[in-house]
């Protein structure tokens, strides 16, 4: 089947991003490791913002705008800097963001933001390296995944293990989940698919 | 191994190891400072703690590296 085939099976020239995708996933060379860190300040300069109103408007309990806005920049930078910028830029931020005191939970932004990035390198990898350049659709999936996986493990181990709120009462783990991860995949992800198409455009990172 | 695997036992992995830390700072188990002293670099137990884990992931990377140069 033709839709399923990558560039490389039909034939045609691989885009920049299947290019990388085919590279070891932990690359080390000085391109991938100072395009990542740029990518983390960036990713760091939204949080210090994101993190700050939701502090206000949930009262440190949730963190809607930082899975919404974490779209924007994890994807483009796991998609071009594999496995060495998924740990970059999990791991950035929350440095950033226990100095600076942005949210109550920043904590536990280590462990949230890799669970989300690394498995999101090893699936855009897959897509890229199997079935071709990325698409709206099939970005936003992986988004979807990505994202849903991060919220299962607020959900399990800071909402009820850590925070203790109750599943279905208020306020619901259950309600933070579906609000977290529905601005992330529907507001998030799409605004994180024009970053990454003007990256691709642009070429300032193959 | 499929990449789609991979990104599976990524998640179980980072999954169980954060779940225990974050649950574990909470609740005071095992030799994990109680309440969220996870990062507080005061306690010996996290400075050993962080010392041990810094040398070991310098270690796979310092590994990694000399793999991949000597392949190339």
């Amino acid at each position: 089947m033709a839709t399923t085939m990558s560039t490389s099976m039909q034939g045609k020239a691989m885009t920049t991003e299947e290019r990388l995708a085919q590279e070891p996933i932990l690359r080390l060379d000085t391109r991938t490791i100072v395009g990542s860190l740029l990518l983390a300040v960036a990713f760091s300069a939204t949080m210090q913002i994101t993190e700050r109103i939701d502090q206000i408007w949930t009262g440190g309990m949730a963190v809607p705008l930082g899975h919404t806005f974490a779209q924007v920049w994890w994807p483009v930078t796991v998609i071009y800097f594999g496995l060495t910028g998924a740990l970059i830029v999990a791991n950035f931020n929350p440095i950033l963001a226990v100095l600076s005191a942005t949210h109550p939970l920043a904590w536990s932004f280590f462990f949230l933001n890799m669970a989300e990035t690394v498995p999101l390198a090893f699936m855009f990898r897959w897509y890229l390296r199997t079935r071709g350049p990325l698409t709206f659709v099939p970005f936003i999936v992986i988004v979807a995944i990505g994202d849903f996986l991060a919220n299962l493990v607020q959900a399990f181990a800071l909402s009820m293990g850590v925070l203790q709120l109750p599943l279905l009462g208020f306020p619901s783990v259950i309600a933070l989940f579906i609000w977290q991860w529905g601005m992330a995949v529907i507001i998030g992800g799409t605004i994180g698919w024009y970053v990454y198409k003007a990256f691709s455009r642009s070429g300032v990172l193959g | 191994m499929n990449d789609l695997v991979k990104a599976a036992i990524a998640f179980v992995i980072l999954g169980v190891i954060g779940y225990v830390l974050l649950v574990g700072a909470a609740q005071g188990w095992l030799a994990l400072p109680t309440g969220f002293g996870l990062f507080d670099q005061s306690n010996w137990i996290v400075r050993i703690i962080t010392l041990v884990i810094l040398l070991v992931v310098a270690f796979l990377l310092y590994r990694y590296l000399m793999q991949t140069k000597s392949k190339s």
